[in-house]
């Protein structure tokens, strides 16, 4: 575009410059906006959202929206606010990033070095498994978790986001660990290296890259999940997003816009901040994901 | 006899190690490929509803409900405006983006950060401040209206049947445009330089370029992000959720909000197999002829 640019007059470039600002303008409106009604509603007071002008900076910064979607606002008849919720989603979400990880780094693994009759088709199957709506899963998923007699339950959680995480995971590491030279661990065989030995020994220093980009993506893609959630659990043992989604569409008493808002920044803060500490990952993930896949 | 083959030969060990590895993977298969298909299949054939759980042969009574049910076919038809609407929108938006900013405007790197938040945040929560935004009373869009009329606006943005699809479409255009645009970004900064100088000293134009050189190159990862993007709306549903709940009425209902009411509200379980059923073979179908059409025009 540069280039283009520079071979035509100056009147249709400054004039192409102004355009180009205009939109950019209207794009940063358009998306900053919610965000900045989103971070300055929850500091204000009931009273000035109330005076009508949500647009405004808030005339004073109160703290008091956030406590009380911490700790006191009711979902429902439960006032405790979202904080076991908080920890809900915390106690779920961890482990079901940990093993959906390592068990896509296993699979990827075995799919690349230790390849057997039908692993190209069970990467193909597995694949599938990435597409498979959502609506289908449900009525079989709580079945097997009735059977299993883990419905409702933190377990329950992490069993349905593992199993249905794996597919990304393993096509995760299984693209990254093509990319490793064959030769490496054809030498490490002939030496008599094992199975595990070649895997602590080459393929898991090689892998901290994906591994960050894995945990991250399915970090966000776990603790972002309301229909799981909704369905496959209720009361107490709800994550963060559907008790959210509760208290915003709570009927009853007067409507808290700050501490709706407050509630929503709460419920999205762990994502922001792994963005924060390891954000490039993030987009390397949503580019390897679709680039290689 | 796995102690033993690892006496034997390492191998023949390395060989049970890696299917005791594989075995959750074939594990999940059967648990999210095979086994929702047969008990689907299964329990469309039944009469189990919240109150009865009758097991016994009902023969294609669920199926024939299928074809007279109206809001079944409307929550399909809603899930097609919402797809053919946001996708290519977002698809059209973040390609415009990323050829803005694949010019080193000053101000990217902090407007590309804020554009990642959106993709970030969880889509209840994108719902939630979209609810205030379109809020009736306080709301900072007819707030903006009302500075452009010059007249007080009180629009019902999540009640209004005229109004509740463009609601909609804003909060799910705005979350999932920047998916697209740092996908395309990305693409169009790794398209050869070396072309496009050629391209322009032949006195090719900005479109020409585009059309020839650039669209060409960025094809498969476009392919993909719409293949993404138009699954991920297909099973459209919490911000949908979070706004309107599918109303006014059963006005905004996608599929997903069908199955999940009729399935897990009122408990229709064997009704809501045989729509779970209906849903992936229509599915099927569309992505078979979505890959063809990619295959082909390659």
């Amino acid at each position: 575009m540069a280039e283009h640019a520079e071979v035509r007059t100056a009147g249709p470039r400054l004039l192409g410059r102004a355009v180009i600002y205009a939109l950019l303008i209207l794009l940063a409106m358009y998306y900053l906006a919610p965000l900045f009604v989103m971070v300055s509603t929850s500091v204000k007071t009931l009273d000035e959202i109330r005076a009508g002008n949500l647009i405004a900076l808030p005339a004073e910064i109160t703290l008091s929206a956030w406590a009380k979607a911490w700790s006191s606002a009711c979902t429902g008849v439960d006032c405790s606010g979202l904080r076991g919720n908080f920890w809900n989603s915390v106690s779920f979400v961890v482990p079901a990033v940990l093993i959906s990880t390592l068990i896509g780094a296993f699979n990827g693994y075995v799919l690349t070095m230790w390849r057997f009759r039908g692993s190209d088709l069970l990467f193909t199957l597995l694949m599938i498994g990435c597409f498979i709506p959502f609506q289908v899963v449900l009525l079989p998923m709580a079945q097997t978790l009735g059977w299993l007699g883990i419905a409702n339950s933190t377990t329950g959680l992490v069993f349905v986001h593992v199993v249905y995480g794996l597919a990304f995971t393993t096509l995760f590491f299984r693209n990254f660990y093509v990319s490793v030279p064959q030769e490496m661990t054809k030498a490490a065989r002939i030496d008599g290296a094992g199975f595990f030995r070649i895997f602590w020994r080459i393929i898991l220093p090689l892998s901290p890259p994906i591994i960050t980009v894995t945990v991250i993506w399915q970090f966000t893609q776990i603790w972002n999940d309301f229909l799981f959630g909704v369905v496959f659990s209720s009361g107490e043992r709800q994550p963060i997003t559907v008790a959210l989604n509760n208290l915003v569409n709570t009927s009853t008493g007067v409507k808290e816009y700050n501490v709706d808002m407050a509630a929503a920044i709460i419920a999205a803060l762990p994502t922001l901040l792994v963005y924060v500490v390891a954000g490039k990952y993030f987009v390397r993930g949503l580019t390897a994901g679709s680039v290689k896949g | 006899m796995a102690a033993e083959g690892a006496i034997r030969s390492p191998r023949a060990g390395d060989r049970n190690f890696r299917f005791t590895l594989i075995a959750p993977s074939i594990f999940v298969l059967l648990l999210i490929g095979i086994f929702p298909l047969i008990y689907l299949l299964l329990v469309s054939f039944q009469g189990i509803t919240m109150i009865d759980n009758d097991t016994s042969f009902h023969g294609l009574a669920n199926y024939r409900r299928l074809f007279d049910d109206a809001r079944l076919w409307e929550s399909l038809l809603h899930t097609l405006i919402f797809t053919a609407i946001a996708l290519p929108l977002e698809l059209l938006l973040g390609l415009l983006m990323a050829q803005l900013f694949i010019d080193h405007l000053p101000g990217r790197q902090v407007f590309v950060a804020l554009l990642v938040l959106p993709v970030l945040v969880a889509p209840i929560v994108s719902g939630a401040t979209w609810s205030l935004m379109f809020d009736n009373r306080f709301g900072p869009i007819n707030q903006i209206f009302g500075w452009i009329t010059g007249e007080e606006m009180t629009l019902l943005w999540t009640i209004s049947p005229e109004l509740v699809y463009p609601a909609i479409l804003t909060a799910e255009v705005w979350q999932w445009t920047p998916f697209m645009f740092l996908l395309l970004l990305a693409a169009l900064s790794a398209v050869d330089k070396s072309q496009l100088e050629a391209a322009s000293i032949d006195g090719a134009g900005y479109w020409r370029t585009f059309f020839r050189i650039v669209l060409p190159a960025i094809w498969p990862v476009m392919a993909v992000a719409i293949l993404i993007r138009g699954l991920d709306l297909f099973r459209l549903f919490d911000v949908v959720w979070a706004l309107t709940k599918g109303g006014p009425g059963t006005m905004t209902e996608t599929v997903s909000i069908f199955t999940y009411v009729r399935g897990f509200q009122q408990f229709e379980i064997s009704y809501t197999s045989a729509v779970a059923l209906l849903i992936i073979v229509l599915l099927s179908v569309a992505i078979l002829t979505a890959l063809r059409r990619v295959e082909l025009s390659r």
